[in-house]
């Protein structure tokens, strides 16, 4: 059951490109709950049932966040070519659920990565540089990516609320104590929810 | 009309950066194998000080915040030598003097302060290497 709602919630140890509040509406439907299912001769039938809706809940997330991937994209891509003019060419790869850009040029003025949406973008560090410690959790032990994968749900559940809701979080409780990037922080560390509620 | 997009350009960047994860004090691994990483400052409130393993030619370091970042205690585990530990006092005297943030590499003799970004080049290099120690 932990296992399952770890997977449902987008946690690294079963599948970190899974959505989460969607899935979990739809998968904690299908799984009826108990914790159970292993003895129920038909488990394997729901699993696939409810493998299907995690899929569609995974697509519908993608899609509600499209506004964030689409100013991902576009700022990537404005990067990117920067770069390319200063022949320092782009890497692109896929993981933690999004498309990932790392070797941009340093145009925010800081090494570092952010995410919109199903978009991440790395620079001065790849998705795979480590952090041995976090300004918002005094966590460490995960990469960027992981941290960065927890974004990544946060904004397929909240689509375009993601932004307004991050920065009320980072007024309302301090730039290093945003529950948005405190949760990104445990998720990337344990697994557990990157969804600050 | 190039002033104002190159006006609206500073002062959008910034905004969209405000959820930026930045990165401070890298530690590189520059032996052929495996290290774990366990490192200290007052500048991270509550640090648990975790082991981090890092591979050959990547890093890591310190996540968020827009201050400098120095480490007070760094402790390095590799495969050829049981355990380096360096103090406050160990770091300081390998740190040149007038540098508001630590940037370090650890090789086999040790940890030494590095004064500029080392290339990705020679880290692609160091990666590439193989490991000849028994990998913990």
């Amino acid at each position: 059951m932990r296992d399952r709602l770890a997977a449902l919630d987008g946690g690294k140890f079963a599948n970190g490109a899974i959505t989460g509040a969607f899935a979990y509406a739809a998968g904690t439907e299908a799984e009826g709950g108990n914790g159970q299912q292993q003895n129920n001769p038909s488990a394997s039938d729901q699993m696939d049932g409810s493998s299907a809706l995690d899929g569609l809940a995974d697509l519908a997330g993608k899609i509600w966040s499209l506004p964030n991937t689409a100013l991902g994209l576009t700022i990537g891509t404005f990067d990117g070519l920067i770069g390319v003019a200063m022949g320092q060419i782009p890497e692109i790869g896929f993981g933690q659920g999004a498309i990932q850009i790392s070797n941009l040029p340093n145009i925010w003025g800081f090494a570092g990565a952010i995410t919109f949406g199903d978009v991440q973008l790395y620079t001065g560090v790849s998705p795979t540089t480590m952090i041995n410690n976090s300004n918002y959790t005094g966590e460490g032990g995960f990469s960027f990516e992981e941290h960065e994968g927890g974004h990544t749900i946060q904004s397929d559940v909240l689509g375009p609320l993601f932004f307004p809701l991050y920065g009320i979080g980072a007024l309302t409780n301090g730039w290093n104590s945003n529950p948005f990037e405190t949760h990104a922080d445990y998720h990337a560390a344990y697994g557990t929810s990157a969804l600050p509620w | 009309m190039v002033k104002v997009k190159r006006t609206v350009l500073l002062v959008v960047m910034p905004l969209l950066c405000a959820g930026c994860d930045t990165m401070h004090a890298p530690i590189y691994n520059m032996t052929s194998c495996p290290i774990e990483i366990v490192a200290s400052t007052s500048k991270v409130q509550h640090s648990l000080g975790t082991p981090t393993r890092v591979l050959p030619g990547h890093n890591s370091g310190v996540l968020g915040g827009d201050e400098p970042v120095r480490y007070e205690e760094i402790i390095v585990r590799d495969t050829r030598n049981a355990e380096r530990r360096y103090d406050e006092n160990a770091l300081a005297a390998l740190r040149p003097a007038d540098v508001p943030e630590d940037r370090w590499a650890y090789s086999d003799g040790g940890l030494s302060f590095l004064t500029q970004e080392p290339s990705t080049a020679s880290l692609d290099q160091i990666a590439a290497r193989p490991c000849s120690a028994n990998v913990p």
